[in-house]
């Protein structure tokens, strides 16, 4: 500490320099091109470009690469250091990957000394790697929640209060016996078991290779299967495979003619699915699930060859450090904030609801939010989850079409599907 | 056969030097991979491990899964897809049939061909669902109960990639019969009519040997794109396989060892090599079978 | 030379298949019935991809329709000039220059198509009628490249184009369609199968150079091999999606596949009915233009590619 602490008062008194210069030049980085690489397009919609261009001066290169894509599209320019961006980026599915690439700046250190002690634990934590080096940070957690009919909620629990809901869901075996419930009144609880999934993901306590390449099959993902099947076998899913038309349709039911109580949703399913659902505006409400649980979520890492490592970190920096314009940001977008100060700051403009109207009742879904995130644990995530949360579903389809006699059988299949997949672990 | 003369070296010359550049050098590229534990996540040099991978994957169990997975998927589709264009081509190039609107259905069995494997997995999703695609509506009508589940078991998503495989392809393969049959020249039917010839007789006589080439050419051709089938269950499952792993091919496989699982380039290559072994045995065993011992390597050369 | 060729042609040889095979008046019936049924399995997917195309999203997912809806306006602004952006209504953002995409396209696949096209029949002509040294040795070469997995030359690709500098242009797209050897094995069995040798020979005689016999001779008697194998090539690149997905980053440079793609980035905000309507924009012209070309096409396989 003796070392750095000079170090630091440096570069601390340089970036003051340099913000001081940013402010009193205006646009600093006139001619300049950063180029970011993501997979949506949410930096135009939003308007962030806009803000920072006008901001900096500097031309934003966006390039948009599918996110099924992302990766592979990702691998060969950091192989072959050619056209790298000089910001890119890692969804919650595949960030441990990308951080754990080692081709990232790392935030925390000179000159950058990124704060993470406004955000929320886990939205920090997913942005480092195994050595536990922060190397990419997000402006936005994704929590989840059981978004559920109110309408059907007043008929079979004889409520819609989302408290009063929630406490009917508030243990698995609740959640279970409040499904059997919603069967005998003809509805189903979920559209389909296995959506339970980024519940359970986002619930494992450990990565599924540990530090010593042993694998670790966390028992969660049993309690995943028992719950999944349970729920099938009392036929409380309506066996709709997820993000099919009918899977979608669904949601867009009105009020009296829905057949499915309820959908997981993290934030961003509010404001970009449910509230293109105009049949079904209004009628929905959030309570929590027995585990906290987010699903997605974009990281920003710097490229370590970038010769634009000043500009990519004002990009960023304004994004994930800079609250005044982060709450600006929230508020545009109903994005839900990684930073407690801001949330905590804007959380009572959603007094009267939504802007988009899906919520009854005017809940406030930044309320709702808030006792969630801060409860969420990541510590559980690995560069591997992408692809073994994907297998892991695929055997929980075959356990639930009955392929295997019981669950432990399907645990094994599970750990045979893996070693095939990384043979050179410990098993 | 007349010797090459100096200007046909220059003919060959842009064929080759291409080729060399962006065929060649990719390949060799793979070959030698395949003897290193390369790999996509390390950033570091790869190093040299003999035939392990080889050993490896020979005696992966899942390996041997992809490999029947292939064949479940190819064999139906080339079957159905030779007979299908085989009648197509014969009513087609039949004078005594003159069927009204050819023209139209020519183009109209091509249509398939013409869109990406993306669209068609959007549309095969759209129709295969088994609550509200037409495919179980059309098959089973309200008779909810009987409605299949395509994405249940690995034997019905084969045959739903089998069934979109030949839909895509038979049409092609109808066209290129019915050129083959055409090329064949005027004089050789009339002399076989004029001798009094069955009308099997001049079928398997004469109109089968004339349009064999094309024959070969469409096995071999489906043989390779059916050991490589990728695009289709790879749109559709990516790397899981799908239901019982039973979607999972060789390519998807070798795809996934290479750029998804362990990222494994080395290995990934290897594999590449096997289905290539795999590919050369069946393509010569074919061979043989329909030309002779001595025709089969007259053709590969 | 073409007055040599005139003896192989014929205007109408539509009796090759024998009587017995199909002709009688129920077999007929039941030719019809299949052809029909064939005709409107390939047929309805486009049908209801056009349908689509007219619909909103919502409506594409409760379930499929054979009658259009009346989205089609929006689903065009919204492909084009982009979505309504949800921050400031009157604001568009993101629509894709569908035109451009259009021309990087065609210029891409029709180029080459006319690549593979020429040197693949100049390359099958030297192997189907002479013989020299290596000429085992390099046909081995390409029936070995032919078997392999076509995915696992990615990266060795990738390391290439970019050490040539070809990021970021269409060279690498076109250029290898040069070295074609589907299209070279396909013309080499056309070439073998029915090129009339004595005309090759006669024109010797007449002392024509090997260069003059291949353009003026198997060029245009090749024409129904080639014109298959092309249309087949020309498909190949036109629908290409990992090939330019590595190789091009300026959206300016994006090729149809890729601009559609665009739509798709983000699975929670796909726009289904903009998608079909791309897809439908894309693929409409060339079941025209096939419609159009295959009857010319199909009937010259028969005949009129060697008439001049």
């Amino acid at each position: 500490m003796k070392f750095h602490l000079p170090k630091r008062v440096l570069t601390l008194g340089l970036v003051g320099l340099w913000l001081g210069s940013a402010l009193s030049f205006g646009q600093w980085a006139q001619g300049r091109t950063l180029t970011i690489m993501t997979f949506s397009d949410e930096f135009k919609t939003n308007g962030v470009i806009a803000d920072f261009e006008k901001l900096t001066g500097a031309h934003v290169d966006l390039r948009v690469v599918p996110n099924e894509q992302y990766m592979n599209k990702l691998i060969p320019l950091l192989r072959t250091k050619r056209d790298v961006p000089d910001i890119f980026v890692g969804e919650a599915g595949y960030i441990k990957e990308v951080v754990n690439l080692g081709q990232s700046v790392d935030l925390g250190g000179a000159p950058y000394y990124a704060s993470t002690d406004n955000q929320y634990p886990y939205a920090a934590e997913m942005g480092r790697d195994k050595s536990g080096v922060l190397r990419a940070l997000t402006w936005q957690t994704t929590p989840g929640g059981l978004f559920f009919r109110r309408s059907i909620a007043l008929k079979v629990f004889g409520t819609d209060n989302p408290v009063e809901v929630g406490k009917h869901f508030s243990t698995w075996s609740k959640f279970i016996a409040s499904g059997k419930l919603l069967a005998k009144h003809g509805y189903y609880l979920l559209p389909e078991a296995g959506d339970l999934g980024s519940v359970f993901f986002a619930n494992k306590k450990e990565p599924y290779f540990d530090a010593n390449h042993n694998w670790h099959l966390d028992p969660i993902i049993k309690k995943y299967f028992e719950v999944a099947k349970q729920l099938r076998d009392g036929n409380m899913d309506m066996k709709l495979s997820d993000w099919s038309a009918p899977w979608m349709d669904q949601m867009n039911t009105p009020p009296g003619k829905a057949k499915v109580f309820a959908y997981l949703w993290p934030t961003w399913g509010l404001f970009f699915v449910l509230s293109n659902q105009k049949e079904s505006l209004g009628d929905w409400g959030i309570c929590h699930t027995p585990l906290d649980w987010y699903w997605g979520g974009t990281w920003l890492n710097i490229y370590k060859g970038s010769p634009n490592k000043d500009l990519a970190w004002a990009f960023i920096s304004m994004m994930t450090q800079n609250e005044p314009y982060m709450e600006k940001l929230a508020l545009r977008t109903g994005d839900f904030s990684s930073d407690k100060v801001v949330v905590n700051t804007i959380m009572d403009h959603f007094n009267n609801g939504d802007p988009a109207g899906v919520l009854g009742g005017h809940q406030n879904h930044y309320k709702f939010f808030a006792e969630t995130a801060d409860k969420i644990d990541a510590s559980g995530v690995s560069s591997e989850d992408r692809v073994i949360n994907q297998v892991v579903g695929s055997v929980l389809d075959d356990y639930l079409n009955n392929k295997f006699p019981n669950v432990d059988a399907a645990m094994k299949e599970i750990t045979t599907r893996v070693q095939q997949m990384y043979p050179d672990m410990n098993y | 056969m007349k010797r090459l003369p100096r200007v046909g070296y220059l003919m060959l010359l842009p064929f080759f030097l291409a080729f060399a550049v962006f065929t060649i050098y990719p390949v060799v590229n793979t070959f030698t991979t395949s003897f290193t534990n390369d790999s996509l996540t390390s950033l570091n040099p790869a190093h040299f491990i003999g035939v392990e991978n080889y050993q490896h994957e020979l005696a992966s169990p899942l390996f041997w899964k992809t490999f029947y997975n292939t064949w479940a998927i190819w064999l139906p589709n080339i079957i159905l897809q030779m007979a299908l264009a085989l009648f197509v081509a014969a009513v087609m190039t039949n004078y005594q049939i003159r069927l009204k609107g050819k023209g139209l259905f020519r183009a109209v069995i091509f249509f398939p061909n013409i869109v990406t494997v993306t669209t068609i997995a959007i549309l095969v999703y759209a129709l295969f669902d088994w609550q509200s695609g037409a495919i179980n509506q059309l098959l089973f009508g309200s008779n909810h109960a009987k409605y299949i589940n395509w994405f249940s078991h690995g034997y019905w998503a084969q045959l739903v990639i089998s069934g979109v495989q030949t839909w895509m392809w038979f049409g092609f393969t109808a066209i290129m019969l019915i050129s083959g049959i055409q090329s064949m020249p005027k004089d050789y039917f009339e002399a076989a009519v004029l001798d009094g010839a069955s009308d099997s007789k001049i079928f398997f006589g004469i109109v089968l040997p004339i349009i064999r080439p094309v024959m070969v050419y469409i096995m071999i051709t489906s043989l390779i794109g059916g050991m490589n089938m990728f695009d289709l269950p790879w749109v559709l499952f990516s790397n899981t396989g799908g239901p019982d792993q039973g979607a999972m091919t060789m390519s998807v496989y070798m795809y996934s060892r290479a750029f998804t699982w362990d990222q494994n380039l080395g290995a990934g290559s290897a594999v590449a090599w096997i289905v290539f072994a795999i590919i050369g045995v069946f393509t010569l065993a074919y061979l043989r079978v329909t030309y002779g011992k001595e025709n089969a390597e007259e053709t590969m050369k | 030379m073409s007055q040599t060729t005139t003896h192989t042609t014929a205007h109408h040889q539509h009796y090759a298949v024998p009587k017995s095979f199909i002709g009688k008046r129920g077999i007929t019936i039941f030719s019809y019935g299949l052809m029909i049924l064939l005709g409107i399995l390939c047929a309805i997917p486009f049908y209801l991809m056009f349908i689509n195309a007219t619909r909103s999203n919502n409506e594409i997912f409760s379930g499929v329709s054979f009658l259009p809806s009346n989205h089609l306006v929006d689903n065009f602004m919204n492909l084009i000039f982009g979505k309504v952006s949800a921050v400031d209504k009157s604001v568009r953002g993101n629509g894709l220059n569908i035109p451009q995409g259009f021309l990087n396209s065609a210029v891409i696949a029709v180029s080459a198509t006319l690549l593979s096209g020429y040197f693949s029949a100049m390359t099958a002509f030297c192997f189907s009628l002479y013989k020299f040294k290596l000429k085992k040795i390099l046909w081995g070469l390409i029936m070995v490249v032919i078997m392999l997995p076509p995915t696992v030359g990615l990266i060795g690709y990738f390391k290439l184009i970019s050490g040539l500098n070809m990021l970021d242009t269409y060279w690498p797209l076109i250029l290898p369609a040069i070295a074609s050897p589907f299209a070279v094995f396909f013309i080499r069995q056309f070439i073998t199968g029915s090129l009339p040798i004595s005309l090759v020979e006669a024109a010797r005689i007449d002392g024509a150079g090997e260069f003059m016999i291949f353009n003026r001779i198997v060029l245009p008697l090749s024409m129904p091999g080639i014109a298959t194998v092309s249309i087949m090539g020309f498909l190949g690149s036109w629908n290409n999606y990992l090939g330019p997905l590595i190789v091009l980053d300026k959206k300016s440079l994006f090729t149809l596949p890729l601009l559609i793609q665009q739509l798709n980035t983000t699975l929670y905000n796909r726009d289904f009915g903009a998608m079909y309507m791309g897809v439908a924009l894309s693929v409409f012209p060339i079941l025209i233009a096939f419609s159009i070309l295959s009857r010319f096409l199909i009937e010259g396989i028969s005949s009129g590619a060697v008439k001049e």
